[in-house]
């Protein structure tokens, strides 16, 4: 397999300019302008192989948009090697930009009072799309993605996740082989984010398209990837499968027991675990990763056991554990533990 | 260089603009109504003399129609589709398609203008029949084709400025001011309030080194037939210049403005 992008100690820097309140500052800033230097990006690293689908999750600032408006041609690079499909993203090649597509939260680029054929039709002749080729991809899709009653309908009169679909057709229309996606699903209610996942997902098996998602929606993550890249600062903190980074961060499991009568105390349980939940016949422990087998063992010998759980960390809490070890020391695995 | 996506560009802009047909005509009554009082005003002046800086009465009251009517498919504005894109991000959706936006935006303006126009002269045509026959329509087909080049070099100039104006967008958080300019100083250059012949000689001669005056003046007097072949040519190739010019200006803004809008950063 091939690699589709190809990142090297990237380097952003922003030069923000520093303004003083007040009417005297405002004079001051008109003069003499001062900057202080704010890095995005620091040095990052990582490669994304062509069909592979890769989360990249960051708190706000952290340089997610950066990367990918650094990827897209959108922004040039301060220092560091980048490839995308074997392109300079900066030279903003015709033949590049064909094999791109970008989606931006709710930033769209249908014509609002006209039908969403109309816009589509215009694509196909600013990507040069043959006819045939633009039918049967864009039939396809209204069938996928169930809009082909509003095809003729002016933008306008959609609703927002009807519009949704519309945007990501638009740019699924000239079949990209790379897809950038910055919250792709950013206010949209729950039906309608779960329904663009499986379209996004639908999309990227088919075509094989390699997928780069920044979003704070852990479900699309977790919906839609296969490896994770944590960054924050301007760093990569971490890049592995989402079971890696649990079991790297958070190596512990959730272990509940259901019990036929109420135990007096939850002391007892505290040898093995950290009591979560207790509500007499009702027990949550985080339970070490590796004594899980061996715990729940003990326990079911022990007490009337009637039930039993045992849960992943949530992909949420997993990230809140990475980025507070971060903050409180730069440790990794030893924060935690 | 494909230019059949801007041919649609222009199309599908006019289709949208023509989905307001009864908008535009309600804005363009709205627009037109204060001339006939301009037209009543000059009757009246017209009575004591025969001639006012060179231009009969005919002349003076066509100029005035045909300048109401010419104004609004030359005039410079600032382009809230341009300025909105570049303060809310969606540029960005331009830069990431084949695609040149300068061109996008010419071919969009102009789509957008021509249905206004043709609705502008429906509802100039009564202003023409009140005059009666004090309205001029030249027989010369040479004076047509002077003047209907010098309206499409006009258009273009009209839209590099526009275009440019609307560039401020990538400094200014807030266009008030230009948008001023655009709405006040600019048409008053360009001649839309009075011929220039009627000001001081001061201030024609100081606007007649700007610009602006080719963008109404110029070509509304080739219509009245008030210059000479030489003078006409003169005036396209000036035309032409400028065209040129502002074909440069607005390259060096925009690199500018795009080397600030990717600063501010996400």
């Amino acid at each position: 397999m091939n690699a589709a992008i190809e990142v090297e100690n990237l380097t952003k820097t922003y030069r923000v300019p520093i303004r003083r309140p007040g009417l005297k500052g405002a004079i001051k800033h008109l003069f003499a302008r001062q900057y202080r230097n704010v890095v995005a990006l620091d040095r990052i690293s990582f490669t994304v192989q062509q069909g592979a689908a890769v989360g990249y999750l960051g708190p706000n600032g952290a340089g997610k948009t950066t990367t990918l408006k650094v990827l897209s041609g959108l922004l040039h690079p301060d220092e560091g090697h980048i490839r995308v499909l074997g392109f300079d993203p900066w030279r903003h090649e015709e033949a590049f930009k064909k094999r791109i597509g970008f989606v931006m939260g709710q930033k769209g680029q249908l014509w609002w009072d006209l039908p969403a054929h109309d816009s589509f039709e215009l694509l196909r002749e600013m990507y040069e799309i043959p006819s045939r080729r633009f039918l049967s991809t864009l039939q396809e899709l209204v069938e996928r993605f169930s809009v082909k009653d509003l095809l003729y309908v002016p933008v306008r009169n959609l609703s927002l996740g009807e519009r949704m679909k519309m945007e990501l057709i638009a740019i699924l229309l000239h079949e990209p082989q790379v897809l950038f996606l910055d919250e792709p699903t950013i206010g949209l209610d729950v039906m309608a984010q779960h329904e663009i996942r499986l379209l996004l997902k639908d999309y990227q098996k088919r075509h094989g398209a390699t997928l780069l998602l920044a979003s704070h929606y852990m479900r699309d993550v977790e919906d839609l990837c296969d490896r994770i890249l944590l960054i924050h600062q301007g760093n990569i903190l971490f890049d592995g499968s989402i079971d890696e980074i649990k079991k790297h961060y958070v190596p512990f499991k959730k272990v509940s027991f259901t019990l036929s009568r109420p135990v007096e105390s939850e002391e007892v349980f505290s040898q093995w675990g950290e009591v979560q939940e207790y509500s007499g016949s009702q027990v949550t422990l985080t339970v070490a990763e590796h004594k899980v087998t061996q715990i729940m063992q003990l326990i079911v010998t022990r007490f009337p056991v009637v039930g039993v759980s045992v849960q992943d960390p949530s992909l949420e809490e997993v990230i809140r554990v990475a980025f507070s070890t971060f903050d409180n020391g730069q440790g990794g695995r030893d924060g935690v533990a | 260089m494909g230019w059949r996506k801007y041919f649609l560009v222009a199309r599908l802009s006019m289709r949208e603009a023509s989905a307001y047909r009864v908008n535009h005509v309600v804005s363009f009554i709205v627009v037109a109504a204060p001339l006939i009082i301009v037209l009543l005003l000059w009757e009246t002046i017209y009575d004591q003399q025969q001639k006012i800086a060179g231009l009969t009465r005919s002349q003076v009251l066509t100029y005035f129609i045909l300048t109401r009517w010419l104004f609004e498919l030359t005039g410079p504005a600032v382009w809230w589709e341009i300025t909105s894109d570049i303060r809310d991000g969606t540029l960005a959706a331009h830069l990431l398609r084949p695609e040149d936006y300068q061109a996008y935006q010419f071919a969009s303006i102009i789509g957008a203008k021509l249905p206004y126009a043709v609705v502008g002269l429906i509802v100039i045509f009564p202003f023409a029949l009140f005059i009666g026959e004090a309205f001029l329509i030249p027989d010369s087909g040479l004076v047509w084709g002077g003047f209907l080049l010098s309206i499409a070099l006009a258009m273009m100039m009209g839209y590099l400025f526009t275009y440019l104006f609307s560039l401020t967008a990538f400094w200014l958080e807030e266009g008030r001011g230009v948008e001023l300019l655009a709405d006040i100083a600019i048409p008053f250059a360009m001649g839309s309030m009075l011929p220039l012949s009627f000001l001081p000689d001061a201030w024609e001669k100081f606007l007649s080194y700007l610009p602006f005056q080719y963008l109404l003046y110029f070509p509304v007097n080739i219509y009245l037939e008030k210059l000479t072949r030489e003078q006409v040519l003169l005036g396209l190739a000036v035309q032409i210049i400028w065209i040129g010019a502002l074909l440069l200006i607005n390259k060096v803004v925009w690199d500018m403005g795009l080397r600030r809008f990717s600063a501010v950063g996400g």
